[in-house]
């Protein structure tokens, strides 16, 4: 600001100390009455590819707008192939997916709704699929362990979901028609009341298995889900801003056998429905596949449809508020969060499994300016459990059950503090902070972080981050399968997973050019993993990865406003994996050491088109999975490649604002239909000959089209 | 939990109801933005010799909207004076407004990619909208206001900055 000999009515931050009242309302209000001053628009509002919003940890923001745009559908297809982050496939008959941050497992990226982390290992398994985008204002990506002080188990980050405040009258439909039966219809609509806004969410989604090959056997599972939600917000309510949510999902899945008749399925035992013989390197054979060990075919496949199914029904409730309250030169912050989560489950070659979780999420902060410095303190109390019953064998009739084998119970009561102050003619902004929980099986953990932005100019900026984080490991199957059929898992020599991590972003923001370049470092210790318990011929012992694992990644993200009516954005990333294959097992998933992306948006009056085409470079399959000791191979009895190739995919979509009322968009996916199935199976052999569905590297789904309508009535 | 969000709020909640002065003439600002439309860049030398008056807004900011009328009508009065508004943000959701509205009285541009940098440029390290800045005819920062504006201001303002301006009857 002195920069140009101005002060903003002549003030300072520590000016502001003593002038500050409490009670004014600075929020996005729509009420003439309570019209709030001013609205922050934090620097990210436009929320493109390479922008960070104005804030000390670095943070991209997609928006609104740009979600409608993306034509994503729910949260892992909005954030997939953007610079530094994706969504890892994880199986290919249950589509299991999770967000990766840095190219860390998905497990250490922390998902929260308003700032409320109330998403677990059980939720992100399957629920991720659920998370919609209606009554969303932005998603925020702050990469980094210690991002964010109430959420300390991020290891590899944060993305933190806002909802909206709606700010008039309005309803929007939405009927959208794809590739593979794909159909979604959805409505939003949105009411002010006198100092308060009203939201309805609801949506219906299907699509269809896929099989591209001709095996029989899906590469993506079919899916029918159906997501309900409501939201509150009221402006001042004893002197709080109440923000409310609650959801409530469903979602049936079935992958292995094609098809959406579950119950059929179960009851399939025998036979073989499916053709070992098709797709690449396969077996010589239709109803089996040549043993690695021995050259020889193995017995032919018996088990029926049910014998490679994965049938998954999930239920969630989740509520999440916050309330927040000035107070004098400061504020107070309420936050709660409730999450119960149903998963039955039937794994035909494993087991059937139901897991029943709940989660309460407490806090309680205050915010205050003491001098120039505003000063954080608070306290948290997590809670989350994890029950089940798993039958193995699955046979009819079913064994006994085992009871809570991987159960746990988590109490996390902890308590933090944070300082913030600017130096140096706000040229400086430092934020410290620390927080110490205590966990009723793992004790006390301290977890500090820093971080430092120094503006170099107006227009660019560096930001450095320093920070630890810690997760209790969960002995969900989110490790391995194995656990389904588990009698018991003893989790004595377990050990909390910790992560330190050092980042450096630089940062321009001009008027036509806008980019950043990071810098990573991230080092897990403590890794989990399951392995044979040697005490117990039936359990499993979850135990801490001798050796840590590290990435250190660099990335550079660009968009130049080349017209008045185009822009392009190119992002460029690289990876060094540094571990010791044996001591992981073959438990990471593949990544790839080098991703390329470049976009052109294409903005003229009512129509917008952007195409994206992203270059995924080749996975050291050989390291991830660790030959070494477990080799893999394909149906044919020969070795799999040790490396996979790169690849391109490219996604472009249309919308066209047809009125102020009707909206039309047409997006097709994967344009050139690029599918790992047609080049390497997912389908495994170990040495023994045993079937495995695991082996990922690629798109698992080829090119999809999806056309639609939005309707708005405002 | 965005703590430097929360210090740029509490320092709205005085600077909501204050304005700025001029107290150092600096060099001229300079700006290249698309217009709302996407046919062309626009810059401030397209505007030579005039004084600049730039509204930053965004159509989900209630009190932008509410000082949006009486911008519209000083346009049209001081014919001498440029106005110019800067939508920050999206393209498509500032053009989803824009085409609700009748004809604007001056041109809309769209605010670059990410905001930070003109904001900070043009004195709002705040980010605090509505944003507006009055340049002389040098094109040098003279008055600044965070919040709505009111007739009053504006009136005082471009007496100061611009005070050979002309009023359209």
């Amino acid at each position: 600001m002195d920069r140009h000999g101005l002060t903003l009515g002549g003030l300072t931050l520590s000016s502001v100390a003593l002038a500050l009242v409490s009670g004014l309302a600075v929020a996005q209000t729509e009420s003439p009455k309570t019209l709030a001053p001013v609205v922050v628009t934090n620097g990210g509002a436009m929320a493109k590819p390479g922008a960070l919003r104005d804030d000390i940890t670095a943070t991209e923001s997609i928006g609104a707008p740009e979600m409608g745009k993306s034509g994503a559908t729910n949260l892992p297809e909005l954030l997939k192939n953007r610079p530094g982050v994706d969504v890892q496939v994880e199986c290919s008959v249950c589509n299991t997916r999770n967000i990766t941050l840095n190219n860390l497992p998905g497990r250490f990226t922390t998902l929260m709704v308003d700032g409320v982390p109330i998403f677990s290992s059980v939720s992100n398994a399957y629920g991720l699929d659920m998370i919609g985008l209606n009554g969303l204002e932005r998603v925020d990506i702050s990469r980094g362990a210690g991002t964010s002080l109430i959420a300390p188990e991020s290891l590899a980050g944060t993305v933190n979901l806002v909802t909206l405040r709606p700010t008039r009258d309005s309803a929007e439909l939405d009927f959208g028609l794809g590739s593979h039966g794909f159909q979604r219809e959805s409505v939003y609509a949105t009411k002010l009341l006198q100092g308060a806004a009203f939201s309805l969410s609801a949506s219906k989604q299907k699509q269809n298995s896929v099989d591209g090959i001709g095996t029989g056997i899906t590469q993506s599972t079919g899916y029918g889900r159906q997501q309900v939600g409501t939201g509150l917000v009221v402006d001042d309510i004893g002197g709080f801003a109440l923000k409310v949510r609650l959801d409530h999902l469903e979602e049936k899945r079935m992958g292995g056998p094609l098809g959406g008749d579950y119950a059929g399925v179960r009851a399939d035992r025998s036979g073989n429905p499916f053709d070992f013989s098709k797709g690449p390197n396969a077996s010589p054979d239709r109803n089996s596949w040549i043993n690695p060990a021995t050259g020889a075919l193995v017995s032919a496949y018996d088990d029926g449809r049910f014998g490679l199914a994965q049938i998954i029904f999930t239920q969630r409730n989740q509520l999440v508020a916050t309330a927040e309250k000035p107070i004098t030169n400061g504020k107070l912050r309420l936050a709660f969060g409730y999450a119960d989560h149903h998963q039955d489950s039937w794994y035909g070659g494993d087991a059937d499994y139901f897991g029943r979780q709940k989660q309460y999420y407490l806090e309680g902060s205050v915010q205050r300016l003491v001098g120039a410095t505003l000063l954080t303190a608070g306290l948290s109390y997590r809670y989350e459990d994890l029950h089940s019953l798993s039958y193995s064998p699955n046979s009819l009739p079913l064994p006994a059950p085992a009871i809570d084998a991987d159960a746990y119970v988590y109490r996390t009561p902890g308590i933090f503090t944070q300082a913030y102050r600017s130096f140096f003619d706000e040229r400086l902004e430092a934020n410290a902070s620390l927080r110490y929980d205590h966990n009723n099986v793992y004790g006390g953990i301290t977890t500090p972080r820093l971080n430092l932005l120094w503006h170099h100019t107006d227009e660019v900026s560096s930001r450095l981050a320093l920070g630890t984080g810690y997760r209790m490991p969960t002995s969900f199957f989110e490790l391995d399968h194995a656990v389904l059929e588990a009698s018991a898992v003893d989790r004595s020599q377990a050990k909390a997973e910790k992560s330190q991590n050092i980042s450096y972003a630089w940062n321009y923001a001009g008027d036509r050019l806008t980019t950043t370049a990071t810098a990573n470092h991230t080092r897990i210790k403590n890794m989990a993993l399951f392995v044979a318990d040697p005490n117990n011929s039936t359990g499993l012992l979850l135990q801490p990865a001798p050796s840590a694992y590290t990435v250190n990644n660099v990335d550079f993200t660009g968009t130049w406003q080349a017209t008045a009516r185009d822009a392009i954005t190119l992002g460029l990333e690289g990876y060094q994996y540094r571990f010791n294959a044996t001591d992981f097992q073959g438990s990471l998933f593949a990544r790839p050491k080098y991703r390329m992306s470049l976009a052109l948006d294409h903005t003229e009056g009512p129509w917008n088109m952007n195409i994206k085409a992203t270059w995924t470079g080749p996975q050291d399959l050989a390291k991830f999975y660790d030959y070494a000791d477990n080799p893999r191979y394909d149906l044919n009895g020969q070795p799999k490649p040790n490396k996979s190739p790169g690849f391109w995919v490219v996604d472009s979509h249309v919308n066209y604002q047809w009125s102020k009322h009707v909206a039309a968009y047409l997006g097709v996916n994967n344009l050139f239909n690029y599918q790992q199935a047609k080049k390497d199976s997912f389908l495994w052999l170990d040495a023994q000959g045993a079937i495995d569905v695991t082996h990922i590297w690629g798109p698992n789904l080829g090119r999809t089209m999806v056309a639609g309508v939005k309707i708005s009535f405002d | 939990m965005q703590v430097k969000t929360t210090a740029i709020l509490l320092l709205c909640c005085v600077l909501g109801q204050g304005q700025g002065h001029a107290k150092d003439l600096g060099a001229p600002m300079q700006l290249e933005l698309p217009d709302a439309d996407g046919s062309r860049f626009v810059r401030l030398s397209d505007f030579a010799a005039r004084p600049l008056v730039l509204n930053f807004w965004r159509s989900d900011c209630p009190p932008c909207l509410q000082e949006m009328p009486l911008l519209q009508q000083a346009a049209r009065r001081y014919t001498d004076a440029q106005f110019l508004g800067i939508a920050a943000q999206d393209p498509l959701a500032a053009h989803r407004f824009l085409i609700r509205q009748t004809p604007m009285a001056y041109p809309q541009l769209l605010a670059p990619l990410e905001t930070s940098g003109i904001m900070r440029r043009f004195g709002n390290a705040a980010g605090a909208l509505p944003y507006t800045v009055v340049l002389d005819a040098r094109h040098q920062m003279c008055r600044t206001h965070v919040g709505a504006v009111d007739a009053a201001w504006l009136e005082t303002a471009l007496a100061v900055c611009a005070p050979s301006r002309q009023t359209a009857n």
